[in-house]
């Protein structure tokens, strides 16, 4: 059964080539439009790692990871910032919210790879 | 816009009580600029959801086809190839061995018959001896007849002794006949195996040097082809992964289309802003604030510019080298399967005609020595009479010791009267002595001869090529047969895979030259963006012109302010490099783009 991804982006071309990606490495991926789409996905899907993106409308990045952990089932999951901001405050801000890592766009397909086989060991 | 406040301090300003309207053109620049932006914002966004769309697909396509060919390349190395040449080469080594076996078995044969032709050269020698014994013994018969008469002796026994010496001197003869005899038919023998095995000898010797020659230059061939097509398959692979990187490249271009895109957006939240700040607030705040954006705003557009314009550059780039690498790949595995199948019906042809030889050969060697051992069965045949022979002429030569002492007690008998026959008893000794003599001589010969065959017998029913070459002839021919039928099999799968790949390659790369046609209708968007950095340029420096030396200060002082206004890491950049403060501020991470916690 290969691992499941949750993509988070209000953009449909991240999210399109994150699904791309990492469909080709063999993971499947379901997308969400935003924090409070994943949310929902969440609820009713089995997850094992979470992509997401800071800024966007509803429910935030930052938001969306207090909101997971809160989750027994989703405590330990990895969570993937995917962001064009690298700001150490935002980092910081990510990292107390209890996100695993951090990955500043634009992406590099192979290093996007290396960093989810590595988080999912 | 031609008004000119420069110079005007800022209590001369407020005095004036002209409070700061912004005129229209540059209300109507401002938006239109936001029209234009958030229009091409849409219009891009569209045509690069496409292509991202069409990556997967394109992708899958690519990989089948490398795969396709990778597969049709490794039906002609790996496995497939390297059996083939281990089999060619078991089949040259297994004749090249049974010609060998062939060589030594025929070599000792004819060392061998050689020997036994020297042996029964010098038995005639011997033979003649007994020619002389049997006169001797003939004379002493009638010597004793004679002079039993002369000396009155008859009815002494001695007329008996005469008569026994005559039969035996026939019999010796006799016999030593029928050795002579044998001893021609071992030499017919002989000779005609020894020649027949000198010429099939020759022809192996020919042959062996043609399979060594001809077979190994034909395998040698087939491992120059396998380097050939190993190489083709290594360039597949690299091209495979050429095209794997030319996918990332898109991956990573189509993303700054979206970086660039959220930088477009986030000029046009901030005019619009501006624009309404101008609305709701005209005065005095609202002047340098219209001077801050505007300058600062096309800065952000050039940024945007810049990175959407490489991006559409390397899509296009990317998908030119996608289709290049396809066609490289086709047209490289094509030229390898051409040369690989070209000489390959010739190959096997010569193959098999040198294969046939070889069977031919040995199965022409395995009658050799069939035949050969036929011939030494008759030869022991006849050397077994012989032994027989040599057994009665020893018994004869004990009955010629017999008489001897016979003639000599009955000479004793005679007292003086018989002295002669004394002496005739003393001569058929003689006879006796070198009768056993020669028969010892004789006999030692057939012994040799005895052993000489045996010999030869052991060596050539041992020989492989009596018992093994047959089935192994027809094991390789068989092989041989199978190898033809895989090698057609693979190239007709190998054909048809290739032209699949072909027809697949053809329709992706017109797939690609779509996309990258979509991709390069995006190039007039940097047009279009640098229109509106100019447009916003030209409001900047109107503003500028028009406003008091405060308010440039005010401006000036405002510039590092705005950078909180900016989220993206390219956006800050771009507000540091303009302001002059480096292209990284305070608070920017620096180094990888990853960071695990």
């Amino acid at each position: 059964m290969p691992k499941v991804i949750l993509s988070v982006d209000d953009s449909r071309s991240i999210r399109q080539m994150v699904s791309f990606t990492l469909t080709q490495a063999g993971y499947q991926v379901l997308e969400a439009v935003d924090g409070k789409d994943a949310l929902s996905k969440l609820a009713v899907s089995s997850v094992d790692m979470v992509i997401t993106d800071l800024n966007m409308p509803n429910v935030n990045g930052i938001e969306l990871i207090r909101e997971v952990r809160k989750q027994i089932k989703y405590k330990f999951i990895p969570i993937i910032m995917l962001t064009t901001e690298s700001q150490d405050s935002t980092k910081q801000e990510g990292k107390a919210a209890g996100a695993t890592g951090w990955i500043v766009k634009p992406f590099n397909a192979t290093q996007l790879v290396d960093v989810v086989k590595k988080v999912l060991k | 816009m031609t008004t000119d406040r420069t110079g005007m301090d800022e209590m001369d300003y407020v005095n004036d009580k002209q409070p700061f309207v912004a005129r229209a053109e540059w209300l109507a620049g401002i938006d239109e600029s936001i029209a234009i932006l958030e229009e091409l914002n849409v219009k891009t966004e569209d045509g690069f959801l496409s292509v991202g769309s069409q990556l997967q697909q394109i992708y899958v396509r690519t990989m089948e086809i490398s795969n396709n060919l990778t597969q049709v390349m490794n039906n002609f190395t790996s496995d497939g190839q390297a059996a083939l040449t281990a089999k060619l080469r078991h089949i040259t080594d297994t004749s090249a061995k049974f010609l060998g076996n062939f060589d030594t078995t025929s070599r000792y044969a004819v060392d061998h018959l050689g020997s036994v032709i020297d042996i029964i050269e010098d038995l005639p020698e011997t033979l003649r001896e007994f020619d002389r014994l049997v006169s001797q013994l003939r004379i002493m018969g009638i010597t004793t007849r004679i002079e039993t008469e002369r000396l009155a002796l008859v009815n002494m026994g001695f007329e008996h002794l005469a008569d026994e010496v005559t039969t035996l001197g026939e019999n010796i003869s006799k016999k030593a006949k029928e050795v002579q005899t044998s001893i021609r038919t071992i030499g017919v023998l002989v000779k005609a195996n020894e020649q027949n095995l000198v010429r099939l000898r020759g022809r192996h010797q020919g042959l062996q040097l043609s399979v060594a020659r001809n077979m190994n230059d034909d395998i040698q061939l087939l491992s120059e082809k396998h380097e050939v097509l190993v190489k083709v398959v290594e360039n597949i692979s690299r091209q495979s992964q050429d095209s794997v990187h030319s996918v990332n490249t898109i991956v990573n271009a189509l993303q700054f289309h979206d970086i660039t895109r959220q930088q477009i957006e986030h000029v046009i939240d901030s005019l619009k802003d501006l624009r309404e700040h101008l609305e709701n607030n005209a005065g005095d705040e609202s002047m340098p604030y219209l001077i801050l954006v505007c300058e600062l705003q096309p800065a952000q557009l050039q940024r945007a510019r810049f990175e959407f314009t490489n991006a559409v550059l390397s899509l296009i780039s990317s998908f030119g080298n996608m289709t290049h690498t396809i066609t490289m790949m086709q047209a490289e595995s094509r030229d390898a399967i051409g040369f690989a199948d070209g000489g390959g019906s010739t190959f096997f042809t010569v193959i098999g005609e040198n294969l046939q030889n070889v069977s031919k050969a040995l199965i022409e060697g395995e009658k050799g020595i069939h035949e050969f051992l036929d011939s030494l069965e008759q030869i022991e045949k006849v050397v077994g009479n012989m032994k027989v022979y040599m057994d009665e002429m020893s018994e004869a030569g004990d009955e010629v010791e017999l008489l001897a002492l016979n003639s000599r007690v009955r000479a004793a008998k005679t007292r003086e009267r018989g002295a002669a026959l004394g002496v005739i008893a003393e001569s058929i000794q003689r006879i006796s002595t070198m009768a056993e003599i020669h028969i010892a001589e004789v006999v030692k010969s057939i012994g040799a001869l005895v052993e000489k065959t045996g010999q030869m017998h052991d060596l050539a029913s041992s020989s492989e090529i009596s018992r093994a070459a047959e089935s192994s002839i027809e094991e390789m021919t068989v092989n041989l047969r199978a190898m033809i039928a895989e090698f057609a099999s693979s190239s007709t799968l190998g054909k048809s895979i290739l032209e699949q790949a072909a027809a697949s390659s053809s329709v992706l790369s017109r797939d690609l030259d779509a996309m990258a046609g979509t991709v390069r209708d995006n190039r007039m968007v940097g047009e279009t963006v640098e229109r509106i950095e100019r447009v916003l340029a030209e409001i900047a420096r109107e503003a500028r012109a028009e406003a008091p030396e405060f308010i440039l200060t005010e401006v000036e002082r405002r510039h590092g302010e705005m950078k909180d206004r900016y989220t993206m890491t390219a956006e800050r950049d771009t507000h540091a490099a303009y302001i002059g403060a480096g292209s990284s501020d305070s608070g920017e991470s620096s180094g990888s783009s990853v960071e695990l916690f």
